[in-house]
């Protein structure tokens, strides 16, 4: 449960991080383009490569934000698998705790008592 | 009678008179061009040089000034239009002014947001947002401190097994993927603001290769978010598959109960 809250928490303050990187990006895009409307033929290439490079600034943010989205439905995949083994752990208990009042003993194969029964069941 | 006429009136005189002039005359017309001390003609010289000089002021020179001309033009409209410094300049303030931009980038990317209270959880935690590869190996133990080992293959079904464990094996593959695309994104970071850099102190003519390169990692960058999605996708469908198997395995325990209160139930041989 500490492990999904502090994944919840890291999520979110990214997300507001990923905010903030886009409106410096946006704003960033708008620039280049000024700069695209104003400058010359020869030095075009120049703008051009600005631009490439801020795409891939662009592509690095989206990869933080893809690695949240993996951990997120990792840690959801392993609390599933964790309510599985919790479950499994608690029927066990049960299992024992009902069959040591029916019968005082564990599961022994060849008895006709009541607990034999469930066990073999 | 004048003194001339006289003159002419003398045969001897006449004779002498007609040879002079006929003399004078093959003189001028027949005579031959001087020559120098070592034979060579210069009047021929001269009139040959004469000849190259117009040659050369007709045939080079006049179309020298109109490549000159030509020159001139091309780099006026070179400075003027094509490369005109204040572009230039332009072009480099923008990529100086981007600077800080990336810088955020990368603080932004490098936040510490752990939040995690408990010991195991994190250590998991650090682990996940560390960003470093070599933290891979040691997601395993850090998952299993958190999410509970696999139990005994007796204690729950087969099928039940089979899910946990692929879904534990889902997690961590897709935690250690998460832990390369930060190590990926940082790199990428790196190399933007590099690129950035170079831009601002680049000439237009150099601004290709960069554009060249930073395509380069963009293609690069593409691919690896594409391998990102696909590790989404198959995590996303273990789970999808976790819910579908909970549902089956729901429905053979419902007909194992049954089948164990009929037994009960049922009167001993």
């Amino acid at each position: 449960m500490d492990v999904e809250d502090a994944v919840a928490k890291d999520a979110t303050v990214q997300s507001m991080a990923a905010d903030q990187a886009t409106t410096t990006m946006l704003q960033t895009a708008q620039r280049i383009e000024d700069e695209a409307q104003a400058t010359a033929p020869g030095t075009a290439d120049m703008v051009a490569a600005e631009a490439r490079t801020a795409e891939l600034a662009s592509l690095a943010m989206q990869h933080k934000l893809l690695a949240y989205q993996l951990r997120e439905a990792a840690i959801e995949l392993g609390h599933r698998g964790s309510i599985l083994k919790q479950s499994t752990t608690n029927t066990q208990n049960l299992n024992q705790q009902i069959l040591n009042h029916l019968g005082g003993a564990r599961c022994q194969h060849g008895s006709l008592s009541l607990a034999s029964r469930l066990c073999a069941g | 009678m004048p003194t001339w006429q006289s003159f002419t009136r003398k045969p001897f005189v006449r004779r002498l008179a007609l040879g002079g002039a006929g003399v004078l005359i093959l003189g001028t017309v027949a005579v031959r061009p001087a020559h120098s001390q070592f034979g060579i003609d210069i009047a021929a010289i001269l009139a040959g040089l004469k000849a190259i000089n117009n040659t050369l002021t007709n045939a080079v020179a006049s179309p020298l000034k109109a490549i000159n001309k030509v020159e001139q033009q091309e780099q006026q409209f070179q400075q003027n239009v094509l490369y005109p410094i204040s572009a230039i300049n332009s072009a480099r303030q923008m990529a100086t002014g981007f600077t800080a931009s990336f810088s955020s980038f990368r603080q932004l990317g490098t936040l510490n947001i752990s939040s995690a209270t408990l010991p195991n959880p994190q250590q998991l935690e650090q682990q996940m947002l560390s960003g470093n590869p070599n933290n891979i190996a040691s997601i395993n133990s850090a998952y299993h401190n958190v999410f509970a080992p696999l139990p005994a293959q007796t204690a729950m079904p087969q099928s039940v097994a089979y899910q946990v464990d692929m879904g534990d094996a889902q997690a961590q593959d897709a935690i250690k993927k998460a832990i390369e695309l930060d190590a990926f994104a940082e790199r990428e970071m790196e190399v933007a603001q590099k690129l950035n850099d170079q831009i601002a102190a680049s000439a237009p003519g150099t601004a290709p290769i960069l554009d060249a390169e930073a395509s380069a990692w963009v293609i690069q960058a593409n691919a690896y978010t594409q391998m990102g999605m696909a590790e989404l996708l198959r995590v996303n469908t273990a789970s999808v598959s976790n819910r579908s198997g909970e549902l089956k395995d729901s429905t053979t325990q419902m007909q194992n109960l049954n089948q164990r209160i009929t037994h009960i139930l049922a009167p001993p041989r």
